[in-house]
């Protein structure tokens, strides 16, 4: 369970982290408009997010009761 | 689809500063700011001195290193060919201005109505104003403009954030040329879009030699000078501008 | 100051206020008011209060004190977590008594340089929202923002907090004022043969984590500079690099005033003793021996051949307006190198000297940071404008300070209420 939930923790924030990096925040370039504006809004609060997650299955890992 | 340019002919312009003038009246920017600038370069070792001079708007570049940098997207290319910033959305960090190498860009380091050229609280001055500031206010400048809807024309609409030349992008959407380009007396200044074959500009980059100023650190730029020369590495502007608030 | 007996009970001074640790509240937080006015009447008057003016036409520069202290928190922060992180993958046990110290620096001066950022933008507010609703990957910023602020001060929070669960159950077994809070930082902490095996293998893996993003992080402040193919002087591939180093550098030295500071005050010994000072000590001769290594590059490239505009800001530095600050710098780099030098090969280290070497190179680095800024502002034009100048006004002064007054504040307060040293297994807490 603690196990599951720790990997789980660092592979969701790790997937937020690219998927908000490549497909949500502004595309690179400098050609139009578009470079200038994110896919989604608050996409880098994604990114964030996704750093703190992988970072948190730390605190998971170490401090999630035992079941048993 | 539409794609400006500017074409400056170094042969005709007399360095009269007419252009930075009548861009400040048109975009109502504050002390010290010159989107439009124009240096009055001297080279050589006197007796041999030669004079010449620089006009310098923003060049809006293709590849705009200030657009690349801008953390929030507050400065952004349009598909036309300019580079404009939106006050609305910039934070004011400064890092465009870093990043140009023209030095074409101008942060709102006080409040606009701190920065005018008259101090309009005098009683003189009050009396014919009846204590509207500025006094003459464009009103073109607080609309949004373009199909991104973008506060992206006039400068000092408020402190901390950063301003640069448009093309007049105001004055574009009414199917008007940018300021300097109308008001320079000897038509040094020519606007016009590269992708219509008979405009003035199409006409002068078919026919004459042309270049555009540090080509070399590849930033495509827009603005294209024929005739003169570029800056040397000897040249020097003849007066110390003393444009610091 | 009478105290409580129970706080007589817990070890490292924790709870313990003695008349001279409140003056020194008292003293940073006077620094910090006066820093808070000073920001106070930026953020209502305009930046123009500050020294600070565009590049060009009016000849200042855009970026100044601020932007070098932003880079030098930064660069501070780094040795912080990479010296906590290299004892505990390393097991280097002797140095066990440097890693708390180690962690809160990172994560204060982290904040620091968080803060100073802001105090630079024209727009703070609109910026710390559009960062989160826009910032674009592009721009180097991104970097910055997102994986040293975001990143990796959460993670070193992380590192800091399970570090520090262990002692803090031991000390929540003592009945003080401070008890709901170490029974908070413990979370049910049980010191079981399991709870250390999973402790250990967390912080492992946490410290594995935390090296290559530390690297990227500080890679990106670099690349802030290094990627301006405009501004003269800054342009180089190095950039990253160096960043990195100099911030090694200035890290290793704070890192050695502070446990000065911590060993002068702790009543027992607390394993501050020669060898860590004599590791800390070759730990940063090395790295000052490869930013020299950096700093001679860059000089000979930027000397030998380049544009006139280019060798314009190079001169400046070298014997021109910044020479003083140049010079002044190298030395307080240099020479601080040449006596660790001598110090490790004789092996003998006076702790007195590595605390003023200490001192040395970090007023060298905060002078070298200030050098990355401003000189490629002033002198530092393609076009030919008239060169410019910059002096920060007494506003961008009081700010800084009451950083780092805030700074010092913080890691005092945190030696109250967390032992600044951890407690050996062998040690009970009554005898401390």
């Amino acid at each position: 369970m603690r196990k599951g939930l720790t990997i789980g923790m660092i592979v969701v924030g790790i997937a937020l982290m690219v998927i908000s990096y490549l497909g949500l925040t502004a595309p690179w370039g400098a050609e139009s408009v578009a470079n200038s504006e994110p896919r989604m809004q608050f996409a880098p609060l994604v990114f964030v997010l996704g750093v703190m997650m992988a970072f948190g299955s730390a605190l998971v890992y170490e401090m999630l009761p035992d079941k048993d | 689809m539409v794609k400006y340019a500017m074409a400056v002919d170094l042969d005709r312009c007399q360095g009269c500063r007419a252009c930075m003038e009548s861009c400040k009246i048109e975009n109502n920017t504050v002390e010290s700011v010159f989107w439009m600038y124009v240096f009055r370069l001297e080279s050589g070792e006197f007796p041999d001195t030669k004079m010449s001079f620089l006009p310098r708007p923003c060049q809006h570049c293709d590849n705009a290193p200030c657009v690349k940098v801008c953390p929030v997207g507050a400065r952004f290319k349009r598909e036309d060919g300019l580079v404009l910033t939106d006050a609305d959305r910039c934070i004011g960090c400064r890092y465009c201005e870093l990043a140009c190498p023209y030095g074409v860009n101008y942060f709102n380091w006080a409040k606009p109505e701190k920065r005018q050229y008259l101090d309009y609280d005098d009683p003189a001055v009050t009396a014919v104003t009846g204590g509207v500031l500025p006094p003459y206010k464009n009103p073109d400048l607080d609309q949004l403009y373009g199909e991104e809807q973008r506060l992206t024309a006039g400068g000092g609409h408020f402190k901390g954030v950063m301003e640069k030349c448009t093309f007049c992008v105001h004055r574009l959407d009414k199917g008007l040329e940018p300021a300097c380009v109308s008001t320079c007396p000897v038509q040094a200044l020519i606007f016009g879009d590269t992708e219509d074959e008979d405009s003035q500009v199409s006409t002068m980059i078919n026919q004459r030699p042309h270049f555009r100023l540090l080509e070399e650190v590849g930033t495509q730029p827009s603005v294209l000078y024929f005739g003169g020369a570029a800056p040397t590495e000897d040249s020097r502007e003849i007066e110390t501008v003393k444009a610091r608030v | 100051m009478a105290t409580a007996t129970h706080e007589a009970m817990l070890p490292r001074g924790v709870g313990r206020l003695t008349r001279g640790w409140l003056f020194f509240v008292v003293a940073m937080a006077a620094i910090c008011g006066l820093g808070w006015y000073a920001y106070i009447r930026e953020y209502t008057e305009g930046m123009t209060i500050t020294g600070m003016r565009n590049v060009g036409t009016m000849g200042g520069a855009t970026w100044g004190l601020y932007i070098t202290f932003v880079v030098y928190f930064v660069g501070v922060s780094f040795a912080g977590i990479t010296i906590a992180a290299v004892i505990r993958l390393f097991n280097l046990d002797r140095l066990r008594p440097l890693a708390r110290m180690a962690e809160i620096l990172t994560v204060v001066s982290l904040i620091l340089g968080a803060i100073a950022i802001v105090a630079d933008l024209g727009q703070p507010f609109r910026g710390i929202i559009n960062l989160f609703r826009y910032a674009r990957p592009q721009s180097p910023f991104f970097g910055t923002f997102t994986m040293v602020i975001a990143g990796y001060l959460f993670a070193s929070l992380v590192y800091l907090w399970l570090t520090s669960r262990r002692d803090a159950a031991l000390l929540a077994e003592h009945p003080s004022r401070l008890q709901w809070l170490h029974r908070l930082v413990a979370a049910g902490y049980t010191d079981t043969r399991a709870e250390r095996e999973r402790h250990s293998k967390a912080t492992f893996w946490l410290a594995v984590s935390i090296l290559p993003m530390l690297v990227v992080a500080h890679s990106t402040l670099g690349f802030v500079f290094g990627l301006q193919v405009g501004r003269p002087g800054w342009y180089s591939a190095l950039q990253a690099p160096a960043f990195v180093v100099l911030a090694g550098v200035s890290g290793t030295g704070v890192l050695i005033v502070l446990a000065a500071i911590v060993r002068k005050s702790m009543p027992r010994d607390v394993g501050l003793d020669n060898y860590v000072f004599g590791w800390l000590g070759r730990f940063m001769m090395l790295l000052l021996f490869v930013y020299v290594y950096f700093m001679v590059t860059e000089l000979l490239t930027a000397t030998y051949a380049g544009s006139e505009r280019e060798l314009q800001v190079t001169r400046e530095m070298l014997w021109g307006e910044y020479s003083w600050i140049f010079w002044s710098s190298v030395a307080l780099l240099v020479l601080p190198l040449l006596g660790l030098l001598y110090q490790s090969l004789k092996s003998s280290w006076t702790i007195s000297w590595l605390v003023v070497s200490g001192i040395a190179v970090n007023i060298g680095a905060i002078g070298k940071r200030y050098l990355i800024a401003v000189p490629s502002q002033t002198h530092g034009q393609l076009l030919p404008y008239t060169d410019g100048s910059y002096a920060p006004s007494w506003i961008e002064w009081a700010v800084v300070a009451s950083l780092v007054a805030f700074g010092a504040l913080v890691i005092g307060v945190f030696m109250k209420v967390l032992p600044i040293v951890e407690i050996n297994h062998e040690e009970e807490v009554s005898h401390a």
